[in-house]
């Protein structure tokens, strides 16, 4: 830090920023951040307004640092690796005189890989930089045993990304020291094919601490599971075979637990009456006009995706899976999407085929009405046509419903002739008539019998 | 036909971007614009929250599977007049 320090003297920005980045890493690592603050105040000192600024956030942390540890590189112990000092692998485990309580021993943290609280008096070196929140404010935690380090390098930043906190082992002693000091995990990742101890073996010995441990096998040499040797010692666990992104996050999603009803009930208790009311209208908006939408009204379709919520549970896993790490009321927006979504049936009467003549004919040009979703294609056209004859001496609603189903967007519109606040008046008015109370807000087209 | 298909996928963008609107709102835009059309909002969506828990009420999982119908309460009943005691 010394050297840093004499560096900066408020030179080259570039330059001053990676001295300064490096001052991080040093003063983070040895566990003495004051000092990058000082680094920081040397090289804005030009700047009396921030230098100001960051004296005042270094006294705050002073307050809050306890006393320098006079050994502090010793007291970092790292997981499983000691050999690599910066890599990404590495999970520091924080001596318990940093970290308070809420650290045990081992370097786990209690409550399943939640962060710690900041304890009055503490600073949390690290943590709160590891991991981001994730929306529902619990992390989560995951245990990746891979020998190669490239692919727990990949495998921990594509859970890290997912709001994980990852704990990496190379090799299969450490990974099950750590699975006993630290399990269970939200999930284990386990490659087949570690040294020493097989895969399979190491999977099997942490299934004897904990029978419901979720995990993955890795086992991308193999092009089936029917191919990996002693698959079948392990009954329920999913292997990842093709290395890619989606199909990683697929067997991962098999892994998170299916919604139960109390937590259903729980969410739509704590759904605000704003978020209510959204969600209401946006049922209503999408069931009324929508050809995918078979149902009813805007709450049968409300009632449909809890219902496919519920129904992963208790319906052999039929059902939606709702990621409770967004809200209930995303997750429905997206659901509700879904269900209203044009079936391929109704697509199906979209293919134009072509001649060798380049003549046109459509499926529908020989089919009866009633057949391939021409019939819902008539009753949506008529219902939208509808829409249209309501706004017809309204030029600029007119303007905007023409936009939309081109395909444009709020800018483009507004870009095209309405102003700004034009467009939000002439939309206010187009919701106004068509999901107000006096035009059925219930989206209720059956009940006035036009279905 | 052609044209006229071209036509109705055109046409159908337009409840989606009318649901698309809804979520631009802001809480207190929605909730006046609410107001404003002569619904009472806390009513609503207290409505509203009935309806999502009846379809979370395990005792009427076979009920709503074979008939997901017309939703009614003993205090509100939504018809095409709108909200209404």
């Amino acid at each position: 830090m010394d050297q840093t320090d004499s560096e900066l003297q408020g030179g080259d920005p570039v330059s001053d920023a990676l001295l300064l980045f490096d001052a991080l890493r040093l003063a983070i690592k040895d566990n003495q951040q004051l000092l990058f603050f000082d680094a920081l105040r040397q090289t804005i000192k030009g700047n009396p307004q921030l230098a100001k600024k960051v004296l005042e956030i270094r006294d705050e942390l002073a307050a809050l640092i306890p006393p320098a540890d006079p050994t502090p590189r010793q007291t970092m112990r790292t997981v499983v690796d000691n050999s690599t000092p910066d890599s990404m692998e590495i999970n520091p485990i924080m001596p318990k005189d940093v970290h308070g309580p809420s650290f045990d021993e081992s370097g786990c943290s209690a409550g399943e890989g939640a962060l710690p609280p900041l304890q009055a008096g503490r600073w949390p070196l690290l943590s709160p930089m590891v991991s981001p929140t994730p929306m529902n404010g619990r992390n989560k935690s995951a245990l990746v045993i891979e020998y190669d380090k490239s692919l727990s390098r990949m495998f921990t930043a594509f859970l890290k990304s997912d709001h994980y906190l990852v704990r990496t082992a190379y090799e299969s002693e450490d990974a099950l020291r750590l699975y006993r000091d630290c399990g269970p995990f939200e999930v284990v990742l386990v490659d087949y094919r570690m040294p020493k101890k097989n895969g399979i073996d190491i999977a099997l010995d942490i299934l004897k601490q904990d029978p419901t441990q979720p995990m993955i096998i890795v086992a991308s040499e193999y092009r089936s599971e029917d191919e990996v040797p002693r698959r079948n010692e392990l009954m329920n666990i999913p292997f990842l075979l093709e290395m890619s992104n989606s199909r990683f996050r697929t067997v991962l999603e098999k892994l998170q637990p299916w919604a139960t009803r109390e937590e259903v009930d729980r969410a739509i208790t704590a759904l605000t009456t704003a978020q209510l009311s959204r969600l209401q209208r946006y049922g209503d908006a999408r069931v009324r006009f929508s050809r995918g939408a078979d149902y009813r009204t805007g709450d049968d379709l409300l009632q449909e995706a809890v219902r496919l919520t519920l129904e992963g549970k208790e319906g052999g896993g039929s059902g939606r899976r709702w990621n409770k790490r967004v809200t209930l009321e995303k997750y429905l927006y997206g659901a509700i999407r879904s269900l209203t979504r044009r079936r391929k049936s109704d697509l199906e009467w979209a293919t134009v085929n072509r001649d060798a003549e380049g003549r046109e004919s459509s499926p529908l040009d020989n089919v009866a009405s009633g057949e391939l979703g021409a019939e819902k294609r008539l009753l949506t056209e008529e219902k939208i046509n509808r829409i249209l004859r309501i706004f017809k001496d309204d030029p600029e609603a007119m303007w905007v419903l023409q936009g939309w189903s081109e395909g444009m967007k709020r800018n483009q519109i507004t870009k095209e002739g309405l102003s700004e606040n034009q467009y939000r008046a002439t939309v206010k008015r187009i919701r106004m008539k068509l999901l107000g109370p006096t035009n059925g807000g219930g989206g209720g087209e059956k009940h006035d019998g036009q279905d | 036909m052609t044209d006229r298909i071209n036509h109705v996928e055109k046409l159908e963008r337009i409840p989606e971007q009318l649901a698309d609107s809804v979520l631009e709102l802001s809480d207190e835009a929605l909730l006046a614009e609410i107001t404003e059309s002569g619904t009472d909002p806390q009513q609503e969506a207290e409505r509203t929250r009935w309806v999502l828990r009846q379809a979370a009420r395990p005792q009427e999982v076979g009920q709503r599977l074979s008939n997901v119908s017309e939703t009614t309460d003993s205090h509100y009943c939504r018809t095409s007049k709108g909200l209404s005691r």
